[in-house]
């Protein structure tokens, strides 16, 4: 080709050519930047549902239907949650169900059977919240203290309470919250006493889900009690409270940056901490 | 005084002229006036119904003789009727001791008066003795009779005759004895004499014309209370048979009565014209309570004959010598005593037993079959067969057969051997055949259980020897222990491992020649012992075990390996060992282990069942093997093989990661910082998020992609060195995949994910999870030796995968190391994610890099490499 064309041509050939590969490419990035997630897509909804119904579901289907309020899933939700052998898996789908208004009690009851122990938990924090310390990583000597005490592994692959602090019990208060049932109110106020700031992080996000104003307080008193770091994220919560004393404490406790982000969020239409 | 042998053919008759046989041995014997003796017939069999032996007793030139049957064993009490029809007749009972002791005896004589004439006799080891009734009785008197009794000291033993003639009338009569059996009950009985001739004499006897015989039945009462006797007469002649009833008759003890049978011809009650008669004589009591005999004889004594009564009926009779030719001639019968129908088959025995002449006749109750075997040969009738006796066949032996019966016949006989020249005919018992103990063949057996098994149960012929199935016949099938097996029928099923005995009964005709083979009742017994089965071992997989590594989970498959712990034995098996990991009656899960040095070789693998329930193996004293047979497994060491290490790692290098993508929103570009305490805390929250279904912050595609990378970046490993020492590599656990193979080595592991928010949980996405196949090995159908590593992240990885990823399951990452026969490696077969750095005896060869982060999670669980997909 070169042998046939000029240098001329070449040349604005090339200038026109990286125009359009730059101009293909911004299109491109502006096109997946603003292409919406799977989960984020109402209109994957019904895909969601038929997932849930093949029984070849992930947990972010049962949230999409959750959030979607697609009752016509109830029926779908309430198959699998008798299919369904993994607690973890079981207590999302009932969350879920609560969500939705579903009657029977006893989702609730294997939602709050699933997130009490998690509450009752006296295993402390597997973060090291120690200001002194190097490095925030665990585990922490308390955590390390408590394993021993409970003659667990403290970490590694072959433990399993590294996890439940970490993941599983907060992953299950969480479950809890987002049901936005005020009857989880007094479960959520006594996990802000756990000694798991993962845990007291989440419980104070589900109030706020809830927009139980009464436990502004107490989530307040437990930034009070927490260190910086985890008071930080606790009192994120409180940004979803329309309410003065609640922002006077994210002011507090929150980085300010991160307080705008959050604010801006919520501006937006973000109303509560695990809307979309 | 032992005499030459004679060698006897199967059917065969030989005769012995004892005159002539003593005259050769012992010449001094003859010539004395009334010498006598005793003969002893041993010979070779297993028992003694191998042989019928008599001995007959002629004078010659007169219608006198006699016969003496052989039996193998004494009468410890016989009952019988002396008779001395005229002053000139003679009555002798002749005694002889068979045994090797002296015996004594008591004998009483009773006549008519009630007068009692006791007599102790002791005899000799051998010893013969003859006692002149008439002198003892002191009865001279023509027509004198009376009773007769002997009763055998204990433990002794006599032979007994009694013979009654008369030289000068020329009569001579047998005077059956009958034997008391020590232990006996009352009971039904029935005698029957077969060949009782009537007033018109046959003219098969060759009687002169004009002779009326007075057939004659002499009844005595030898017990002790009254007794009523039942006659019954089955008459015949050429053309006609009949059943007539007698007026039944009541003996008082001790009582002698005689049936005149010609005064029921004259009256009418029996036919004129019947020329013989089978008489009955049922009555109830013991054995031997009721002495009959019968005999026809003319006027002058001179033309007669008798036939005997004998109780019960038979399946099988080996008779005697027939005799046919000018002077002679035998007529042999069979009848059917039972209550349904029978075929008759009398079978007729000549040259030496080499030929055979059968007659086969369906009998109804009642009804004989009639041979007259002059006429036979005479004739040339045909028998069934077509067959004829040959002209100038003159004796021969019988047998009669009860063919519907085999087991308990219904069969009676009687045969007469008539000497024309002087007008006596003389009768002749056939020996019955019964059948000795039955017993279950094998004997005892062991088998394993849950099996059903067909019993056989037989019983030895005492003639013939034969061993015959008479499983079908057995009654009454149990087993002592229905735990251990139940026996309902034939068919013996087996239940669980033990002992137990099972049985069945039945009823044969039992082997006592003299009493006319009684039925005896058995009950014969197997011990069984069932056991536990021999393990099958139908499957071993994989059954390709490399050597210097453990193979995990090897599944042994098949039945009966026990519920205790199993042994798995090894051909050869230097340099392997197993551990189990499971087991059950069915299958075996365990860990094999090949030591370094192990060459290539096929190995013998078998299970040895160690029994049930804590209980050992039961086999039946050795009789079952609780050990499989050997199923084949390959050892296979990859001949001067190097070690190849693959170290599946992610570089967080990677062009795609480096920069990251754009155009996350800028509260998830917060959230996923892990610099400081707080922000490890948010980034730990956002994860939990994520791990719970919560898509918290994925609001675009390109929230998914940032976080995607965000978070491999941030759990990427270091990379490895180039060089390694690959054990310390393993255990230092900086990899997502580890797979070892080669020189005798073998190990693979999946790894642990950093924890991208440096909250320092060891396995963020908690342990990595190997897939099924992970450390699969084998041999390729191309003929390598391969070990397969395969895994992918954790639990909590995965959930939050799926949460940022449309609930899109995790891909797998895999390294196949293959070997070929002359021990070059191939590699190249990984994962397309992450980075795979290849090692060949520790120094890197080969690093393969990863895909785009995008690329890979692009694909779902479905992206994985199954053992059968390694060419």
């Amino acid at each position: 080709m070169e042998d046939r064309m000029s240098t001329k041509r070449k040349f604005f050939s090339l200038i026109l050519c990286g125009l359009l590969t730059v101009l293909a490419y911004a299109q491109a990035e502006q096109s997946q930047s603003n292409k919406l997630a799977y989960a984020a897509d109402k209109a994957n909804v019904p895909d969601a549902i038929a997932k849930v119904k093949s029984g070849d579901f992930a947990l972010v289907h049962v949230e999409m239907i959750a959030d979607a309020r697609a009752v016509e899933a109830i029926p779908i939700l309430k198959e699998q949650f008798v299919r369904s052998q993994d607690p973890f898996v079981k207590a999302k789908i009932a969350s879920a169900l609560v969500r939705l208004g579903a009657k029977d009690e006893i989702y609730w009851d294997f939602l709050v059977k699933q997130v009490t122990p998690a509450v009752e938990s006296d295993a402390p924090d597997f973060m090291n919240f120690d200001s002194q310390a190097k490095t925030g990583a665990g585990p922490s000597p308390e955590f390390i203290a408590w394993a021993k005490a409970h003659n667990v592994p403290p970490n590694g692959p072959t433990g399993t309470a590294a996890e439940d602090s970490m993941y599983w019990f907060p992953g299950k208060v969480m479950m809890l919250g987002s049901t936005a049932d005020p009857r989880a109110i007094p479960l959520l106020q006594r996990a802000l006493l756990s000694p798991n700031h993962m845990i007291e992080i989440d419980a104070a996000k589900g109030l706020a889900e809830i927009q139980d104003k009464d436990s502004i307080p107490l989530i307040i008193e437990a930034c009070k009690r927490a260190p910086a770091a985890a008071a930080a994220v606790i009192a994120e919560s409180l940004v979803y409270f329309d309410d003065t004393e609640a922002q006077r404490a994210v002011d507090m406790y929150v980085p300010k940056d991160r307080a705008k982000i959050i604010r801006e969020a919520k501006a937006q239409g973000k109303k509560t901490p695990w809307s979309y | 005084m032992p005499l030459t042998p004679v060698n006897l053919k199967p059917n065969e008759i030989v005769s012995v002229n004892l005159h002539d046989a003593v005259a050769s041995a012992k010449p001094e014997l003859l010539g004395k006036t009334g010498a006598f003796g005793s003969v002893v017939f041993r010979f070779d069999g297993r028992t003694a119904s191998n042989a019928f032996a008599a001995s007959l007793v002629r004078r010659e030139g007169h219608p006198i003789d006699f016969h003496f049957d052989a039996y193998d064993s004494g009468s410890t009490a016989v009952e019988g009727i002396w008779y001395l029809p005229a002053e000139s007749s003679t009555d002798y009972l002749i005694l002889s001791n068979p045994t090797g002791k002296p015996v004594t005896a008591n004998l009483t004589l009773s006549d008519a008066s009630g007068a009692a004439h006791p007599l102790s006799l002791t005899l000799g080891p051998g010893q013969s003795q003859r006692t002149n009734i008439g002198e003892m009785s002191h009865s001279s008197a023509g027509g004198a009779i009376g009773g007769l009794s002997l009763f055998v000291a204990k433990d002794g033993a006599l032979s007994a005759t009694e013979i009654v003639f008369d030289e000068t009338t020329g009569f001579a009569a047998i005077m059956k004895l009958f034997d008391r059996e020590p232990r006996d009950e009352a009971k039904n009985h029935v005698l029957r004499a077969p060949m009782m001739a009537l007033s018109q004499p046959d003219h098969s006897l060759g009687f002169p014309n004009g002779a009326v015989l007075d057939p004659k039945i002499f009844l005595r009462n030898a017990g002790s209370a009254s007794m009523v006797v039942s006659p019954g007469v089955n008459w015949r002649n050429d053309s006609d048979a009949g059943t007539s009833p007698l007026p039944p008759i009541t003996l008082l003890p001790g009582q002698i009565n005689v049936i005149n049978l010609a005064d029921f011809q004259k009256s009418g009650k029996l036919p004129a014209e019947a020329t013989w008669s089978t008489v009955t004589l049922g009555y109830t009591g013991r054995r031997a309570d009721l002495v009959a005999v019968a005999m026809s004889y003319d006027k002058t004594s001179r033309y007669g004959l008798q036939t005997p009564f004998i109780e019960g009926t038979n399946r099988l009779f080996m008779g005697s010598m027939w005799h046919a030719d000018a002077a002679h001639n035998t007529l042999i019968t069979t009848g059917n005593g039972g209550t349904e129908k029978t075929r008759a088959q009398a079978t007729l025995y000549y040259n030496g037993g080499t030929g055979e002449y059968r007659v086969e006749k369906p009998l109804s109750p009642g009804q004989q079959l009639w041979l007259d075997v002059g006429q036979l040969v005479r004739d040339q009738v045909a028998d069934s067969d077509g067959r004829t006796i040959p002209p100038g066949i003159m004796t021969g032996s019988y047998e009669l057969r009860d063919l519907d019966h085999p087991l308990v016949g219904m069969l009676y006989e009687g045969k007469l051997v008539i000497d024309k020249t002087y007008g006596h005919a003389s009768y002749g018992c056939a020996g019955c055949c019964g059948w000795l103990e039955p017993a279950f063949d094998p004997d005892s057996v062991g088998l394993p259980s849950d099996i059903d098994y067909g019993e056989l149960v037989d019983s030895e012929d005492a003639c013939s020897h034969d061993l015959d199935d008479i499983t079908d016949s057995m009654s009454d099938w149990q087993s002592s222990n229905t735990a251990v097996a139940t026996l309902t029928s034939p068919t013996l099923n087996t239940v669980a491992a033990g002992t137990t005995t099972g049985s069945a009964e039945v009823t044969l005709q039992s082997n006592l020649i003299g009493k006319n083979c009684p039925l005896e009742q058995w009950s014969p017994g197997q011990p069984i012992t069932v056991t536990n089965n021999t393990p099958i071992l139908t499957g071993i997989d994989p059954s390709d075990w490399p050597s210097g590594a453990t193979t995990p989970s090897v599944n042994f498959t098949g039945e009966y390996f026990g519920t205790n712990a199993p042994t798995l034995t090894f051909s050869p098996s230097s340099g392997i060992s197993y551990s189990l990991v499971s087991y059950n009656d069915t299958q075996i899960v365990a860990n094999i282990t090949v030591a370094s040095g192990t060459p290539t070789e096929d190995v013998d693998v078998s299970v040895t069942n160690n029994g049930y329930g804590g209980s050992g193996f039961q086999s039946g004293g050795g009789v079952v093997s609780p050990t499989s047979a050997p199923v084949y497994a390959t050892v296979r060491a990859p001949l001067n093989s190097p070690e190849v290490t693959v170290i599946a790692w992610v570089n967080g290098n990677a062009p795609d990661l480096n920069p990251l993508p754009t155009g996350e929103n800028s509260t998830l570009q917060s959230y996923l910082q892990n610099g400081t305490l707080a922000q490890q805390v948010v980034c730990a929250i956002q994860v939990t998020d994520w791990v719970a279904g919560f898509a918290t912050d994925i609001i675009t595609a390109a929230d998914s992609a940032y976080a995607n990378a965000w978070l491999i970046k941030n759990s990427a490993n270091t990379a490895p060195p180039r060089t390694i020492t690959p054990s310390a590599q393993n255990s230092g656990g900086n990899h997502r995949l580890f797979n070892d193979f080669g020189n005798g080595k073998a190990a693979y592991n999946v790894g642990i994910t950093p924890d991208p928010c440096n909250t320092g949980i060891l396995g963020w996405a908690s342990k990595g999870q190997p897939s099924q196949y992970m450390g699969a090995s084998g041999t390729s159908p191309s003929g390598e030796v391969y070990q397969l590593a395969e895994g992918r992240i954790g639990t909590v990885g995965q959930l939050g995968s799926e949460t940022i990823n449309g609930g899109r399951t995790v891909p797998w990452i895999w390294s196949v190391i293959e070997f070929n026969s002359s021990g070059t490696p191939t590699y190249d077969d990984v994962g397309m994610f992450p980075t795979y750095s290849v090692y060949v005896n520790g120094e890197i060869v080969i690093t393969y890099p990863q895909s785009t982060v995008a690329a890979f999670i692009a694909n779902n669980q479905t992206y994985q490499l199954e053992p059968s997909q390694i060419p």
